[in-house]
């Protein structure tokens, strides 16, 4: 699911045809962990133009196993911490990942904004991954005590993180009288996966 | 006046039927940005003929074209249902001197949404407050429920009135998307009194519940008003009744399903 392909296969360059099945997955999980890096280290962030920024420039190259591989964890965690109402929950969580990322993508693009549609789906669901975390420490921390003001805190943080990355990455697509509007839904979105985490 | 198989999208506002710009074609970029006075209606919004056009991103572009500011404009104009219009001093301020030729989804579309969440996150605190540990209900159900029965009204009623109206032949200067967006924005005053509703007080959730509906009602009654009563007196009647009868089922749908 790259989507960066290049379409002819040349005996000079190595080709990934040949190769074993491991180191192909083995590739595509290095490129999954490189990109969750750049969402994830703070510093990386700050450059306001696209062009000049390195780190964001790698998330150019997007593709799915990302998101997918966020999506099922989160929904996996969220639906084990909600006991009988599993399954409900999985569901929900997963159409809420999806859905949701491409409510805010058409809403962007609708907007005037020129951005492809699976490379902003891929980096809303990377950025979803500090809500993971954010869920992962719920989940053990309710063995031990269970205290709301401390899990709004950590869930509270976790959505800084998430939205001022994909905030950054959202933004830069569309015109400065229209970004707020761009942004509005992005941060509404991460506040609905912030609340399903929180319940 | 218009064809039967694009009569949603089309600007039919009644007065410029006979001059309705020729269809130009797709490959013209869109403007990026129109002053919110502009009337839209320059060749993008005629669909092509056939079933796609509904699934084509272009043929929605027109309602998402607005700004920061109008947006924020709109927003504010919403609850100044008590406003009267500058041009003509008719108690239809929203729709003549806010909303124009130039209705939007993005407005409406974010508006119910946002009020979904408000509603399923409040009438979840009052829940849990109200509850003992043990029988605390998850929050999925609230969400969807709230997800429905708020999106049937700001999209499903005005989709039933207008083409019931549109068949009594009592609308005068309406089209869907004109309809759709004073719902939306109409739900404005919700959220607020959503929000009040953490206060876990019947006599609260009544009061403010109640206001709400209010400053919904008259902003939709005072700007349809003018228009429905062009009509005969025994439609239009009826035809304000529905309104007022939808506004009262929404308020109580909101109050016995999210806040009992």
């Amino acid at each position: 699911m790259d989507g960066h392909m290049d379409g002819q296969i040349d005996s000079v360059t190595p080709t990934t045809l040949d190769e074993p099945v491991s180191e192909t997955i083995l590739r595509d999980l290095r490129s999954v962990y490189s990109k969750l890096r750049v969402v994830l280290a703070p510093s990386n962030v700050r450059a306001t133009s696209y062009e000049d920024n390195e780190a964001l420039k790698l998330l150019k190259d997007w593709d799915l196993w990302g998101p997918l591989l966020i999506c099922l964890i989160l929904s996996v965690l969220l639906s084990v911490d909600a006991g009988s109402h599993g399954a409900l929950v999985f569901s929900a969580v997963f159409m809420l990942v999806w859905v949701g990322a491409a409510i805010v993508t058409l809403n962007a693009q609708l907007l005037g904004g020129s951005i492809s549609f699976f490379q902003s789906v891929c980096v809303l669901g990377y950025c979803v991954f500090p809500l993971v975390i954010s869920a992962f420490v719920l989940l053990l921390l309710h063995t031990f005590v269970n205290s709301i003001i401390l899990d709004l805190v950590i869930v509270t943080l976790a959505f800084i993180w998430s939205t001022r990355a994909s905030v950054v990455f959202i933004g830069q697509f569309i015109s400065e009288e229209r970004k707020t509007l761009a942004v509005y839904p992005v941060f509404f979105f991460y506040i609905f996966l912030s609340w399903m985490i929180l319940i | 006046m218009d064809d039967e198989d694009d009569l949603l999208l089309l600007n039919d506002t009644g007065e410029n039927s006979s001059s309705l710009p020729p269809p130009v074609s797709f490959s013209e970029p869109s403007p990026m940005s129109t002053p919110a006075a502009a009337p839209l209606n320059n060749g993008l919004k005629a669909p092509p003929a056939s079933l796609c056009w509904c699934f084509d991103l272009r043929s929605y572009q027109p309602y998402f074209d607005i700004n920061t500011s109008d947006i924020k404009h709109r927003v504010l104009s919403s609850l100044h249902v008590w406003k009267r219009s500058a041009t003509t001093q008719d108690v239809d301020y929203f729709l003549s001197d806010v909303l124009g030729d130039n209705p939007d989804a993005y407005g409406p579309f974010w508006i119910t949404m946002t009020l979904v969440f408000v509603v399923s996150v409040t009438s979840n605190i009052n829940q849990w407050v109200h509850s003992t540990e043990d029988d605390f209900e998850s929050d999925i159900d609230s969400l969807l429920n709230a997800m429905w029965i708020i999106y049937t009204f700001s999209f499903g009623i005005p989709l039933i009135s207008y083409f019931a109206l549109r068949c009594l032949g009592a609308i005068q200067g309406i089209n869907f998307m004109i309809l759709f967006s004073l719902y939306g924005y109409s739900l404005t005053m919700y959220i607020p009194a959503a929000l009040l509703c953490v206060v876990p007080s019947q006599a609260v959730h009544w009061l403010s519940l109640l206001v709400a509906s209010l400053f919904s009602g008259a902003l939709i009654f005072r700007n349809l008003v003018g228009r429905v009563m062009q009509s005969e007196e025994t439609k239009s009647r009826a035809i304000l009744g529905w309104f007022a009868g939808c506004q009262i089922i929404m308020f109580l749908c909101l109050k016995l399903v999210f806040y009992a």
